[in-house]
């Protein structure tokens, strides 16, 4: 497994190649870390340890997760493109744009590009129907990209949104802070009614948009044992690329979760 | 301490040391009872000193407190030998009672608090629950395949069965919708109506309870906050876990150190009632709604045995256990004047210890850990942790730990070593033997068939096997006997067979999953259907397991040929003395023939009103039974029932219970709409005697048990839709498809058949009898077609 950690007491980065054993650190804090960037054994020895433990039982680098032992928060998976970078003696970012964390999620194989099938099986992973996710990748693939949406330039294609996100992929934390504001004084949640006020008088939102927040709508419902309405947690696991990943591992009621976080050599 | 100084002899008294000798006893009296703070240890210091002054000890007096200071330090030993010195210089009732206490104290070791259970500590409950168990080793013998039929058969099954599971949920709907609203009772409406149709109206009020009467504690995330993304370990697809992780693909759902749920109200909508103005003291309530009464013989159930209740405590502790508070005295209940407890133990007020807090980082409040696996696993036979587990086995065959009748003695608690050895006694020790022995069973005759498997997937299955039979026992046998009515004996069986299977075989011929039953949980029944949890995370609730307290049907004593013995002296090391001495068989035998004291009120067995355990020499499980309610943020009666959409009482006489029980109340609660509304639940479900016909127990109760009775099967996949052969080989499916608590019982005891148990068809009603002799000991025989 390929990891990225960032270790929560130093708050310095890691690249960890659990399989290869090998660990890179970002120990000048530039943002970036290449194949020479080699910590000393002995925090190599415990990012190693710590990574190793955290792919005994994770199907995946899922971003906002930690490691078993408390110490390194996981920031994502490298992605094919930064592996092969890495591997070439090239800088790779310690921290990935927050909208690409995001649409990883859809990327299971990580090589920047979501295809339909993709698109189909993470759209049931999230629990919806087939029907549901079939439409939902049809329509997002013909938004942002047919027949596979490139995700390195999706913030280029992407329409009028909440802004949250900017074009960059990074989170645009003055577009997002009155809806936190809003949570706050709420007490921790809002009615689905509520967010699309909040949508309405914050953003130059469009049909797409609005889309997409009925589709967070219908995950958050799912989770939240029915009730409409979505909690701040959620909100912003929505840009830090965790609930996405938090939804896909609850179970429907036949206690059932997306089939490919089981990986097919541990199939039962 | 303060000890009054011992003046030097006056010269030419009559007794010189004895104002000295007075003085001190009444020091150490102080000292005894202050309120619940009592310094025992001080009193036994300062009575030893007088002792020393005043010898002989004249009227005993000094030694009767000396008696007492070790009583309550729980040393029985020395408690024993004061009092019985005491005795010998006066006689004194009191006394003499204490004496018989700390004798049985001694010889059943109740004092020793060394917890049989391990920790549950934060820092491992939050780890990925895959490290906590230990994955077994599997031969390469493939389990066999699903027979599954062409795709347009099962295409046209499928049609059929969502065609018919339409219907009967809109059967299930109107025949719900219109029911008599109106009654207080909501058993008027369904118990007056034919079978069917109040099946139906049952079927649409545990509809109801599944929606939004079902809260889980853990919205928003995954159950125990585990993280998101972790890999199922392959194998627990196969087997059920050690501590119940990876049942389903949410990691912990139903795993043991997970909250408890709720039933009703969401948790933001909770609050404990500890401290809440004009609520009479727990045990004050005790006294005059639980506790028997003097001099009066406590109720029995002319239809029930002793081992249902043995029975229900068993499984009980297989479902939900909070953890004991290892900080006793955090709550006082001063004791009235008028209290006996006072006299006989010289104490002001009782301590009772509050419920452990949640050890979880950002727990909510009135959130508690089930220290055992939710799921019905029979964790409490095998453990529900990896390390008890382990222990509990032996040899290459899969089996459990046994010589003879005997279950292996854990030599840091004294008693026997299981999965769950909490409030033990001889009724549990009869039932763990029991199922141990059926293990070990099961497992020679999948050793037969299976030479290749390892000794974990011999264990492994013969475990799933042996928890589906109690499943099975509790679901279609132990239910009908204890509320045998048509609509729920009906029901029961529905819920294993299905309503077709039940309404055309007779009780011995129905099976499981017949080739054309539809898959729908009504009609072909939960077991071996679909899985289903609702949309929330399966887990039992604070409220089961509130109104699963029946003390009540606990007996005072255990009648064997020739003797009684109180039941209090079967507790801790007393359950193995009695299995030694009698030998299981006879022990069934008496529970086979005794009949089970009745779960109303004033029916708490008198021991239980001043009873011994670890770390306390006196408590009133009546008093905590109480307060639990309270502190748990469980409602009052009313307000219970109010939140399962059942209507209110509107007056104490609702309940139907008698006028002395209804003046009790009022005494209590007050009159009016306060005291009512004030009226604690176990009070309530405990005077709550206006019953359909045959209940065991009260509508309020039964609400509960209707919710989860069926969600134990229907969350749990390995009763639904891997309840078949693939995992449980074709030798399991049979066992389980001819297992009765009678045929277990007859497999390891045939000599029962001739001391009673032919009698029976359901082992739970009295053995002593025929349906012929006394129909009214045997109500099933009019129901149920065997």
């Amino acid at each position: 497994m390929h990891i990225r950690l960032r270790d929560c007491a130093t708050r310095t980065y890691f690249l960890v190649d659990t399989t290869a054993r090998s660990v890179c650190a970002d120990l000048d804090e530039r943002g970036a870390v290449r194949r020479a960037d080699r910590p000393d054994a002995a925090l190599a020895e415990r990012a190693l340890a710590s990574a190793s433990d955290y792919a005994e039982y994770f199907a995946r680098a899922v971003p906002g997760t930690r490691t078993p032992d408390g110490k390194f928060l996981v920031r994502g998976p490298l992605t094919q493109a930064e592996r092969a970078a890495l591997q070439a003696g090239g800088d790779v970012p310690t921290e990935r744009p927050a909208l690409h964390l995001h649409l990883d999620f859809f990327d299971p194989d990580l090589d920047g590009r979501i295809t339909l099938g993709e698109n189909y099986r993470a759209w049931r992973g999230l629990g919806f129907s087939r029907f549901g996710a079939a439409v939902k990748a049809l329509f997002s693939a013909l938004f942002f990209g047919w027949p596979a949406i490139e995700i390195e330039r999706i913030g280029a294609r992407r329409h009028a949104g909440t802004g949250i996100f900017d074009r960059q992929g990074a989170i645009d934390e003055a577009c997002r802070a009155p809806y936190l504001a809003q949570f706050d004084a709420a007490g921790g949640e809002l009615s689905f009614g509520q967010v699309l006020d909040l949508l309405e008088r914050h953003s130059a939102e469009g049909i797409v948009s609005r889309a997409q927040f009925r589709s967070l709508f219908a995950v958050c419902k799912r989770q939240n044992g029915n009730r409409d309405v979505i909690t701040k947690s959620q909100f912003n696991g929505l840009f830090d690329g965790s609930l996405l990943w938090q939804a896909a591992s609850t179970p429907n009621s036949a206690g059932r979760r997306a089939r490919w976080l089981q990986p097919a050599s541990d199939a039962a | 301490m303060r000890v009054p100084a011992v003046g030097a002899p006056a010269s030419g008294t009559k007794s010189p040391h004895i104002p000295d000798a007075d003085a001190l006893r009444a020091e150490a009296r102080r000292l005894m009872e202050p309120g619940g703070e009592a310094d025992f240890t001080a009193a036994r210091d300062v009575l030893l000193r007088a002792l020393t002054l005043e010898s002989p000890d004249h009227d005993g007096k000094t030694r009767h407190l000396l008696g007492l200071a070790f009583f309550h330090l729980q040393d029985w030993a020395e408690a024993e030998r004061h009092l019985a010195a005491s005795l010998r210089s006066a006689k004194s009732p009191s006394a003499s009672a204490l004496l018989e206490r700390a004798q049985t104290n001694r010889k059943t070791g109740i004092e020793r608090a060394v917890d049989p259970l391990p920790d549950l500590r934060p820092e491992e409950l939050r780890r990925p629950p895959a490290g906590a168990i230990r994955a077994p080793e599997t031969s390469a013998e493939e389990p066999p395949l699903q027979r599954r039929g062409s795709l347009l058969i099962r295409l046209a099954h499928a049609v059929f069965s969502r065609t018919l599971g339409l219907l009967t949920e809109g059967a299930v709907r109107a025949v719900y919708a219109l029911r008599k609203r109106n009654t207080t009772f909501a058993f008027e409406s369904w118990d007056r109506l034919g079978t069917s149709l109040g099946l139906l109206e049952l079927g649409g009020r545990r509809r109801d309870l599944n929606g939004d009467k079902l809260q889980s504690t853990y919205v928003g995330s995954l159950v125990g906050h585990q993280q998101p993304g972790q890999r199922r370990p392959a194998w627990t697809e196969r087997f059920r876990t050690a501590t119940g992780a990876w049942t389903t693909d949410d990691p912990m759902e139903g795993a043991a150190g997970t909250e408890i749920q709720r039933s009703g109200l969401p948790l933001k909508d909770r609050e404990s009632r500890l401290d809440a103005p004009d609520l009479p003291s727990p045990r004050e309530v005790s006294r005059l709604i639980l506790a028997p009464h003097a001099n009066r013989p406590r109720q029995e159930v002319p239809f029930l045995n002793l081992l249902t209740i043995a029975w229900i405590q068993a499984q009980a502790h297989d479902w939900v256990s909070h953890r004991p508070s290892p900080v006793p005295g955090a709550r006082k209940l001063a004791l009235e004047a008028d209290d006996p407890l006072r006299s006989r133990y010289g104490i002001g007020a009782l301590q009772v210890p509050l419920s452990p807090p949640n050890p979880m980082k950002d727990a909510r409040p009135l959130t508690y850990l089930n220290e055992v696996t939710h799921w019905w696993d029979a964790s409490h036979i095998y453990g529900s942790d990896q390390e008890t587990q382990d222990r509990l086995r032996c040899g290459p065959d899969g089996e459990l730990r046994i010589e003879g009748d005997l279950l292996p003695l854990n030599q840091a608690t004294g008693i026997e070593d299981t999965g769950f050895a909490r409030n033990w006694w001889v009724g549990l020790d009869l039932m763990h033997t029991l199922f141990v022995k059926h293990h070990n069973s099961v497992c020679k005759r999948l050793r037969q068939e299976h030479k290749r498997w390892t000794s974990d997937e011999v264990f492994h299955t013969a475990r799933l096997i042996n928890a589906a039979i109690m499943a099975k026992i509790q679901t279609v046998e132990w239910t009908p006997a204890v509320l045998p009515n048509r609509k729920v004996v009906a029901g029961m069986a529905t819920n294993w067979w299905g309503l077709i299977e039940t309404w055309r075989r007779p009780f011995h011929k129905r099976r499981l999953n017949r080739r054309w039953e539809p898959r729908h949980h009504v009609l072909g029944g939960i077991a071996a259907g679909s899985r289903d949890n609702f949309g929330k995370p399966y887990g039992l609730t604070e409220e089961f397991a509130e109104v699963y307290r029946l003390h009540a049907g606990i007996p005072d004593e255990i009648r064997m040929p020739g003797q009684v013995i109180p039941t209090d002296a079967t507790r801790g090391a007393g359950a193995r003395s009695m299995v030694r001495e009698f030998g299981m068989a006879a022990l069934l035998d008496s529970f086979g023939h005794q009949h089970m004291p009745a779960l109303v009120n004033n029916n708490y067995p008198a021991f239980m009103c001043e009873m011994s355990v670890p770390g306390q020499p006196v408590v009133d499980i009546g008093a905590i039974d109480i307060l639990r309610a309270r502190e748990r943020g469980v409602p009052p009666y009313n307000a219970f029932r109010r939140m399962l959409g059942l209507n209110p009482i509107e007056r104490f006489e609702d309940l139907g219970c008698s006028a002395e029980t209804v003046a009790a109340l009022e005494k209590l609660y007050g009159k009016g709409d306060k005291g009512l509304n004030n009226l604690d639940l176990l009070a309530g479900t405990s005077c709550e005697l206006w019953r359909p016909e045959n209940f065991g127990f009260g509508e309020t109760l039964f609400t509960i048990f209707i919710q989860m009775a069926s969600r134990r099967l229907h969350a749990d996949p390995f009763y639904t839709e891997k309840l078949n052969s693939r995992y449980y080989t074709e030798t399991g499916m049979a066992l389980i498809g001819k297992a009765t608590f009678k045929s277990v019982l007859l497999e390891h005891y045939p000599q029962l058949a001739r001391a009673g148990l032919d009698n029976v068809e359901n082992a739970f009603e009295p053995w002593g009898t025929s349906a012929k002799e006394r129909p009214e000991e045997h109500p099933l025989a009019l129901i149920e077609a065997y």
